[in-house]
């Protein structure tokens, strides 16, 4: 009378409600209408790849699924590690995506964008002379830094970076000729994987590349090591990473209160995808796929990842101009972010005209004028220091810092000890008739770790101190005063 | 006044002596050592030789000798017998002589870590060669976690981090799991019943990744004494182990004494309190000076006999004397560790947090207030009175349950007798789907690969229908899901979609903890009172739906007992046998469906199971597949009525529950029982014993198989028990009727035999 293993598991996992085979079997996404499809196409977007014949008969394992890619445009090429199934789209550098041409890329400043890109840590000396002597390494000159990128973008079946995550589709976009060509990788089997890897990395990571990427270095990247070590394959080396998701984040934020992808296309590359697919039902797209080998449910998928990667170049060409001072900046926000890696630069004049510009925006705020104030303040410019911070202490009554520089000013530089004094009993009185910011407006926040966050963001742009900072800085202005009215006794 | 002397006195007392139960003496033993080995890295043997030790005790060099020959080893030496060096030395030894070996350490808790670590920094600050130990928990710094990963020589964590942050992720840790030379499992003895069993399935990983790299670690495992180490050892690392038990560390003196405080009310079984007994031996033993630890059942028992030792004892109220358990700051305990160490602090009263290997050095008398549910953990208790050298007392006080009477009533059972065995059972269908998931998660199965059962491709295959996993071309199975699958599995709790426990006392609600949906229905009920490692909370509130309860820290003197409407239906019924007596009674064990719908609940008085009041529970049927053993009197005119049946069942399946949790060392609380006057199975009376965890672990099986020393000891509880008619501390709650301890007597002999029966004259 004994119950078979798998009717007892099957009785179990239902007494313990979980899901059964039958219930999960439809959880990932259905296949798309043709009508999701046609919408598909959007008007400043390039075409990708080209549609399937929908009357097509349906493949019914893995044996057929050769024809059936192949009508996406993927073709099966084999460079010595295995078959790989590779589709290549290419367009003039002519062409116009979002509001300007892939030509930008070749004609911007990319020696000042560069400066944003980090070596790999991965790169070791000893390894990078082996593997340089095993790939050609790719050394533009200075016109032609643009040979060097390669616009780097992954789906995969999750979003964490364990061992089981997968990349199921890999995008190179670079410059050919006069072309711009994304290269699209479609692991149409796990069990293709170790060959689609050391392809890519043949074709399009020689020493000397930089890889441009949207949050790739905490995620694409990584998870591509990860995805190298299981298969016990080194990885390439000699490498550089320029993640744009950073200087987005630097530039606008504030402007676009979000800076993901999608954000930054719409506000800055006027980019608008219309019935593009929301990245979270690509997994299930691929799982079905695996499945069934049906390739059509895949086309916005590989539609949705070759326009990410093109609009990495566009992005790439944008913030490119921004750095060079080629395209005009209308926020405070953007001119103190470019203050801020001029500064890092050394270059301190350029930094210097970005924070007065920062100042006369609208949105001009507290921190372009600190940020200006201590740049004056580091070259020993002290009058032109002292006005920025007076500026300050009038426009923003709240704030207590220009108050403290003003009386470190007056007492160590214009040795103006009953000025210093006046300016330390100011602060004082400031410090403790501040009310703590925002707390009213906090709604929506459910642990002390965003509430924490918040008030600092709060803080930073408001340039109040943050109540738990108060009683240090009330001490040391105590001090101050005290050794003030020491100093006014004896003289 | 020396403790020698204060012996002698009670010894000559006889009021003292009438509640003697036992009181046995080990001779002391000297040390018993063998030289440093030849082999051992000349860095190490000075470093050793620095701390002043020249030689290995005989247990130590006999376990390194082990792991040298690629054994791998448990050793189950006595507390404070130096079982650390018996892996410390090895994994030192091999670093210092291959830079990139590597160990990881694994234990059960993230503060026995922490105290390893210093230990271990300590021996390594003597070496040249630079080794880097970290821990790595969910305390580790995210930007301390990357050079852990790369450099770590010894990386010191625990099992579910091990199994949520480590192994997921191994790709990080390739340089760890290239070079793993050694995997130690301190205080292995914890991982038993449903955590051991998930903790052998995330070793069964472990070794799955490590062959992926190509390591082959050995295993070094420690644990208090068990019956069974090399089964639990085998069991858990799916390997065969080498035990090391013989202790070759010197021992003083050693008292061991059982205490029955005297009977207050004969009919009722009613004693003086034990914490009472505890406050008065304590502190005449603190204020002759002998430095004393308490173990107490909960938090509120902590604050209480620390309060009453702080004002008998002199200087009591200036540090002297502190309590010491589970919700002060971490700070503030390595701070009384400290002062115990130093010799500060005389006294110090704790729950069983201080049970575990953390070091306070040695006391001269341990008082263990209440049995702590299993011989070796009341072993270990004891061990924390002295240590190495001189007198040493350890007194185990027996409160009023049954459970500690029948203790009392059979001191041979903690004296002489072997300690219980930990079970696990790794291969509990839905703790091993668990982790086959997981697994598959890390790296992909080849078609005939085998995870820890023959059936694992049927298993995969299953997996396969239910899209969680694809098998790919190459015929290898990977995974296909886009979610992690060890985010949903908790190691430390039953089944999956539990009820997450949230406590409501702050303003900041915290989650202290979850329990499996069935459990929850007797458990986690409106008013119900929860007990949470010690500390007693009440339920306000419980959301099934959400999977949520709410309770709030409450300060009462009762626990709830909820009753359930059950309905049992046999599935399987897989083995059978008759009893002794082959016309009385039948044993099962098979599988069986569990519906549950409770009804009302109990408010008992601790300590005592008096009932003081009852409510009513509004709340669905539950269901639990699970593994039974049930048992079926063929005889119906061994009993008179009906309701002497109804009577004596219930007295069985109760008394039953505490028997079987003893030999199965488990809490009561892991076995649930439930009685039928007319079973629809069997058409008999029948009591059935079950496992609380879907699928079972084990539990039901082996009642099965040992049925009558279970019922042995079920029925000298019964009739050692000192009431007349039976009383809650024996045959548990009920309506005074008649005889129900005769009843149940009756019905629990019929399954022993007549001879072997000892009850307390």
């Amino acid at each position: 009378m004994g119950r078979s293993l798998l009717e007892r598991l099957a009785a179990l996992e239902h007494s313990v409600r979980r899901q059964g085979p039958d219930a999960s079997a439809s959880a990932s996404a259905g296949a798309p209408t043709a009508e999701a499809m046609e919408a598909g196409q959007r008007p400043h977007e390039i075409q990708v790849g080209w549609r399937g014949d929908e009357a097509g008969d349906r493949p019914d394992a893995f044996a057929s699924s050769r024809p059936s890619l192949e009508r996406l445009g993927f073709r099966l090429e084999d460079d010595g590690f295995g078959p790989v199934w590779h589709r290549e789209l290419r367009y003039d550098v002519l062409a116009w995506y979002g509001t300007g041409p892939f030509l930008d890329l070749l004609e911007c400043d990319l020696e000042t964008l560069l400066r944003l890109a980090v070596a790999d840590e991965a790169t070791g000396e000893a390894e990078s002379v082996a593997s340089s002597t095993a790939l050609p390494g790719i050394q533009p000159s200075a016109p032609q830094l643009w040979a060097a990128l390669r616009f780097y973008d992954t789906e995969t079946t999750g979003l964490g970076s364990g061992a089981g995550t997968f990349p199921f589709l890999h995008a190179v976009g670079q410059v050919e000729g006069d072309e711009w060509v994304v290269h699209q990788y479609l692991l149409a089997d796990y069990t293709e994987e170790a060959a689609l890897l050391q392809t890519l990395a043949c074709r399009h990571f020689q020493p000397g590349a930089v890889i441009v990427t949207y949050n790739g270095r905490s995620f694409d990247w990584p998870l591509l090591e990860s995805r190298f070590t299981l298969y016990r394959l080194s990885m390439p080396r000699r490498l550089r990473q320029l993640d744009l998701v950073h200087p987005c984040r630097r530039l606008w934020r504030r402007r676009l209160g979000r800076t993901n992808l999608t954000s930054v296309e719409e506000g800055i590359l006027g980019v608008h995808r219309t019935a593009d697919l929301p990245g979270k039902e690509a997994p299930g797209r691929y799982f079905q796929f695996l499945a069934d080998a049906d390739p059509l449910p895949l086309v916005p998928v590989c539609d949705h990842n070759a326009a990410d990667v093109s609009s990495l170049a566009r992005l790439a060409a944008v913030v490119s101009d921004v750095l060079a001072g080629r395209r005009p900046v209308e926020t405070g926000g953007e001119y103190t972010a470019l203050a801020r890696w001029y500064g890092e630069w050394g270059e301190y004049d350029l930094a210097e005209r970005c924070l007065v510009a920062a100042a006369e925006c609208p949105d001009s705020d507290w921190q372009a004028r600190w940020l200006r104030g201590l740049l004056l303040k580091r070259q020993q410019r002290w009058p032109e220091a002292g006005a920025v911070w007076r500026e300050m202490t009038e426009r923003f009554l709240w704030t207590v810092a220009p108050l403290v520089e003003l009386a470190k000013l007056a007492e160590h530089r214009e040795k103006d000890l009953a000025a210093a004094a006046a300016w330390t009993r100011q602060a004082l009185q400031r410090l403790d008739s501040q009310e703590p910011v925002g707390r009213t407006e906090a709604g929506g926040i459910r642990t002390e770790a965003e509430l924490r966050a918040w008030q600092n963001a709060q803080l930073s742009v408001a340039g109040a101190v943050p109540e738990h900072q108060r009683d240090r800085v009330r001490a040391q202005l105590l001090h101050r005063m005290r050794r003030l009215n020491h100093k006014l006794g004896q003289a | 006044m020396e403790l020698t002397l204060l012996l002698d006195e009670w010894r000559r007392n006889e009021a003292f002596m009438r509640n003697v139960a036992a009181w046995q003496v080990e001779p002391a033993r000297p040390a018993r050592t063998r030289p440093l080995p030849e082999w051992l890295h000349e860095e190490v043997r000075s470093a050793l030789i620095g701390r002043g030790m020249s030689s290995l005790y005989l247990h130590q060099a006999e376990a390194v000798e082990q792991i040298r020959r690629g054994r791998n080893v448990m050793v189950t030496t006595p507390t404070a017998s130096g079982k650390t060096l018996c892996y410390n030395l090895p994994v030192l030894d091999s670093v210092c002589k291959q830079p990139q070996s590597r160990a990881l350490y694994i234990f059960p808790t993230k503060a026995l870590a922490q105290d390893q670590v210093a230990e271990l920094t300590d021996l390594i600050g003597r070496l040249t060669t630079t080794v880097h130990s970290f821990t790595y928990d969910g305390d580790t710094p995210i930007h301390a976690r990357a050079k852990i990963r790369e450099a770590g020589h010894i990386v010191v964590t625990n099992p579910d981090m091990l199994h949520s942050a480590i192994l997921p992720h191994h790709t990080k840790w390739l340089r760890l799991f290239e070079n793993l030379r050694y995997i130690v499992i301190d205080e292995a003895h914890t991982y038993r019943g449903v955590f051991g069993s998930h903790v052998a399935n995330v070793i069964r990983r472990l070794r799955r990744v490590c062959a992926f790299y190509g390591s082959q670690p050995q295993f070094i495992l420690s644990s208090a004494t068990l019956a069974n180490p090399e089964e639990l050892g085998a069991k858990l690392i799916g390997d065969e182990v080498v035990l090391v038990e013989e202790s070759g560390a010197p021992q003083g003196e050693r008292h061991l004494v059982i205490y029955n405080p005297p009977l207050v009310n004969p009919k009722l079984g009613l004693r003086r309190s034990a914490l009472g007994e505890a406050r008065r031996i304590g502190t005449r033993l603190l204020n002759e000076g002998i430095s004393t630890i308490a173990f107490v059942k909960s938090r509120n028992q902590v604050e209480l006999l620390a309060t009453y030792w702080k004002r008998g004892v002199r200087g009591g109220e200036d540090g002297l004397v502190m309590g010491y358990r589970g919700g002060y700051l971490p700070s503030e305990r390595r701070q009384i560790e400290r002062g115990l160490r130093e010799g500060r602090i005389r006294g110090v009263v704790s729950t069983n947090a201080l049970e575990l290997g953390v070091d306070i050095g040695s006391l001269e008398a341990a008082i263990s207030v209440g049995y702590p549910g299993t011989i070796a953990s009341l072993r270990q208790q004891a061990g924390r009175a002295g240590r190495r050298s001189g007198l040493s007392l350890s007194l185990f006080i027996a409160n009023a349950s049954a459970l500690d009477q029948y203790v009392a009533a059979h001191p041979q059972q903690i004296l002489s007798s072997s300690p219980e065995a930990a079970r696990i059972y790794p291969d509990n269908l839905l703790v091993l789907v668990d982790h086959l998931k997981c697994a598959a998660f890390e790296l992909p199965f080849q078609p005939d690969e085998r995870f820890g059962v023959e059936t694992t491709k049927e298993l995969l295959d299953y997996l396969a229908a239910a899209r969680v996993v694809h098998q790919g071309r190459d015929g290898r199975y990977y995974w296909m899901a886009d979610s992690l699958p060890s985010h949903s599995v908790s190691l430390r709790s039953a089944a999956q979609d539990n009820v997450v426990i949230v406590d409501t006392t702050s303003a900041r609600h915290v989650v202290i903890g979850e329990m499996d949906r069935f459990s929850a229905l007797t458990m986690l009920h409106e008013e119900a009172i929860y007990m949470h490692q010690s500390q007693v909370y009440q339920v306000e509130k419980l959301d099934l739906e959400n999977g949520k309860a709410y309770v709030r820290a409450v300060s009462v003197d009762y626990y709830t007992d909820a009753e359930l409407a059950v309905r049992l239906q046999v599935l399987d019924e897989m083995e059978t046998r008759p009893v002794a007596e082959a016309s009385a009674a039948q044993h099962y064990f098979g599988e069986v469906m569990v519906n549950a719908v409770p009804t009302l609940f109990k408010k008992m008085k601790f300590d005592t199971n008096e009932n003081l009041g009852w409510g009513k529970i509004y709340l669905p049927e539950a269901e639990l597949h699970t593994t039974g053993y049930w048992c079926s009197w063929q005889d119906r005119n061994l009993l008179a009525s009906r309701s002497q049946w109804e009577s004596a069942l219930k007295g069985v399946a109760h008394v039953l529950r505490q028997a079987a949790s003893l030999h199965c060392m488990c809490m009561p609380s892991d076995l649930h029982a439930a009685a039928h006057i007319k079973d629809p199975h069997t058409g008999l009376p029948t009591v059935y014993l079950y496992d609380a965890y879907p699928g079972g672990v084990g539990l039901a099986e082996r009642v099965h198989r040992i049925a009558e020393e279970v019922y042995r000891t079920a029925l000298e509880m019964v009739l050692g028990c000192p009431c007349t008619d039976g009383c809650p501390s024996c045959i548990g709650p009920g309506e005074e009727d008649g005889d129900a301890k005769g009843w149940v007597s009756t019905l629990l002999a019929t399954c022993v035999e007549e001879s072997r029966v000892s009850a307390r004259g």
